[in-house]
């Protein structure tokens, strides 16, 4: 499973927390919000509210999404359209959020080995980020069964599908 | 030949019916989940997504804690979503408006010793002091055990943390935890299952074992277990389970081995903007805070209020702050009218709100300004945690937050507690 990073990285440090990621003013109804997000890695990254464009990648430090439960965290960066999230490690509960929305995320230890500039094709399946200039950063390759939840696009569809096809297979067809 | 299994593993091998051992992973079944106002509406509105029936709704803790009364049409607007979710689905056991749903549920008997409990709550681990595999997880897996009554998890690897000794006056569970951060760091146990036992343990009231599982996930842990003795039994009204032997064992592998001497302890208090920026609270004393509280599902329980008020007992609140108190449940805030604490208190000039989450997350009253300081007995000190990015939070036990509110800076405990002393 491959995804190419043609656009910016934006390297963030360590213990990055879901309060700078989604205040918890912001967990109302109406649900994940990209811009809540971005003015959140504004606060750290103040270049980031104007130069983000989808498809950038986050780079960062150990413990990333530290704190709170709250999938807003990890939702609001899915919108806001980050093709990927590197870093050295991930607090466990963000590390599950992001895996069940269809979020990817790969922890690279030596992240100062992945270049600022270039397109970066980071291989899931084998848990490399390759630079065009030829470096090769090594990660903790994804366990078989998170890598097939991400090929479902998430926990949802996954369950959708395998309800389905329970469906069929009992002759109830579709529940109400 | 591997050693004697660790609770965490104890707990899960027992309940897939196997012998399992970390690193390995199973699907499990749930005993207990557990989701609030906040993260609720949205959790129940992605598994009606799934159009199938709630798996158990006799399985199911829904409580109403963070939004306590609601402070805005929004958060009331969440409070009614919840409700009308619980009522769609039959679900049983509520706490509305009861209180921090980590506190309300150690207090409903329905986690105990040997039980998986999930929820959407990062301090869902506050179970683990009852000996329940307890951990927080998001609003789409959490969708998926309302549909299917299961969850994969990864058997972690157990980190051991053996108290000896008895705490001096004015240590209390909170300096505990604040010293294992200051150790091990904000990742130091990530991914692992905390095991705390020993005699310093054993001695602990529940009250202050809650404190020791609460802030497991501050260390990035996976589940903060509490060795099971006679105190979890009654607490939790449970007859001892024979055969479940919850107490840590010699021969078991540890990752990490940490030994702490609680009569080596001091006041301790997390700097901002990170729960292990620890310091002695010698070293910050005299930063000046315009708030101080006392409260959450970390720091909200009869003990702590116990310890705050033999601060207050003949002071008063420094004219300069305002002292929040929210206690972590109404049986709390029954017993301590019954104890005469809420007096104190009131004649120390504190303000006390409703039991509930409080000001902890920045989402009711005591929400702080730009450039205001705060001492606090909850769990986080993240920037804009409280309220403005601008502010400043120190993290202490509660008689430290006490003794800070009477100065109006963050002042050590145990002077004011060694002047009653000779006064007495």
């Amino acid at each position: 499973m491959n995804i190419t990073v043609s656009g910016r990285r934006w390297r963030l440090g360590d213990n990055l927390d879901t309060d700078v990621l989604f205040p918890g003013s912001f967990m109302t109804l109406t649900g994940a919000k990209a811009d809540v997000a971005l003015s959140g890695l504004a606060m750290l990254l103040p270049e980031i509210a104007d130069g983000f464009r989808p498809g950038d990648a986050i780079v960062a430090g150990s413990n990333f999404g530290c704190g709170s439960s709250r999938e807003y965290a990890a939702a609001a960066l899915k919108d806001l359209g980050i093709s990927v999230i590197l870093a050295r490690s991930f607090a466990r509960i963000f590390f599950r959020n992001a895996l069940n929305i269809g979020l990817p995320v790969l922890e690279i230890d030596r992240v100062d080995l992945i270049p600022d500039e270039g397109p970066l094709l980071v291989d899931l399946t084998a848990g490399t980020v390759s630079g065009a200039d030829g470096s090769v950063a090594t990660g903790t390759v994804l366990d078989p069964f998170l890598l097939d939840l991400l090929r479902d696009g998430g926990l949802m569809p996954r369950l959708r599908a395998r309800m389905a096809s329970l469906d069929t297979a009992d002759g109830r067809g579709e529940h109400a | 030949m591997p050693g004697f299994p660790s609770l965490a593993e104890r707990i899960l091998s027992r309940k897939a019916g196997r012998s399992l051992r970390a690193g390995q992973v199973d699907e499990f079944e749930i005993d207990l989940a557990l989701t609030h106002e906040v993260l609720g509406p949205p959790t129940f509105r992605t598994f009606e997504t799934l159009g199938v029936p709630l798996w158990n709704p006799d399985r199911v803790y829904v409580t109403i804690d963070h939004f306590v009364p609601a402070a805005t049409v929004a958060q009331a607007e969440n409070n009614r979503a919840i409700i009308a979710a619980v009522q769609r689905h039959g679900i049983t056991h509520t706490g509305f408006y009861d209180g921090p749903s980590h506190q309300t549920l150690a207090e409903s008997g329905l986690a105990g010793p040997g039980d998986v409990v999930v929820g959407t709550d990062s301090h869902t681990c506050t179970a683990g002091a009852l000996g329940s595999f307890a951990t927080g997880i998001g609003g789409t897996e959490m969708a998926g055990v309302l549909a299917t009554g299961k969850l994969w998890l990864k058997v972690p690897h157990a980190i051991s943390v053996r108290l000896t000794g008895s705490p001096p006056t004015g240590v209390s569970a909170k300096d505990v935890v604040l010293h294992l951060l200051r150790d091990l760091g904000m990742d130091g146990a990530t991914y692992a299952s905390l095991e705390f036992g020993g005699p310093g343990v054993r001695a602990m009231p529940m009250d202050e074992r809650l404190v020791l599982a609460n802030m497991a996930v501050e260390l990035g842990a996976k589940v903060g277990l509490v060795e099971v003795d006679e105190t979890t039994w009654r607490y939790v009204g449970r007859e001892p389970e024979p055969g479940l032997d919850l107490t840590l064992h010699d021969g078991t592998d540890y990752s990490r081995r940490i030994t702490v001497e609680l009569s080596a302890l001091e006041p301790l208090c997390a700097a901002p903007h990170s729960p292990a920026n620890v310091r002695p609270v010698a070293d910050v004393a005299g930063v000046v805070i315009q708030q101080a509280y006392i409260g959450s599902c970390t720091g909200g329980r009869l003990t702590d209020y116990r310890s705050a008020a033999q601060i207050l007992r003949h002071r008063r609140v420094a004219s300069s702050v305002r002292l929040i108190i929210t206690p972590a449940s109404k049986v709390i805030y029954r017993a301590m009218l019954a104890e005469g604490l809420l007096e104190i208190f009131a004649a120390a000039g504190a303000i006390v709100e409703p039991p509930g989450c409080g000001p902890c997350a920045g989402l009711q009253a005591g929400v702080l300004a730009d450039g205001e300081t705060a001492i606090t007995a909850s769990s986080r000190n993240f920037v804009g945690r409280m309220g403005s990015a601008g502010a400043s939070i120190y993290l202490a036990s509660p008689a430290t937050v006490a003794a800070s509110a009477t100065t109006g800076m963050i002042t050590d405990p145990r002077g004011l507690l060694a002047a009653d002393e000779v006064l007495r």
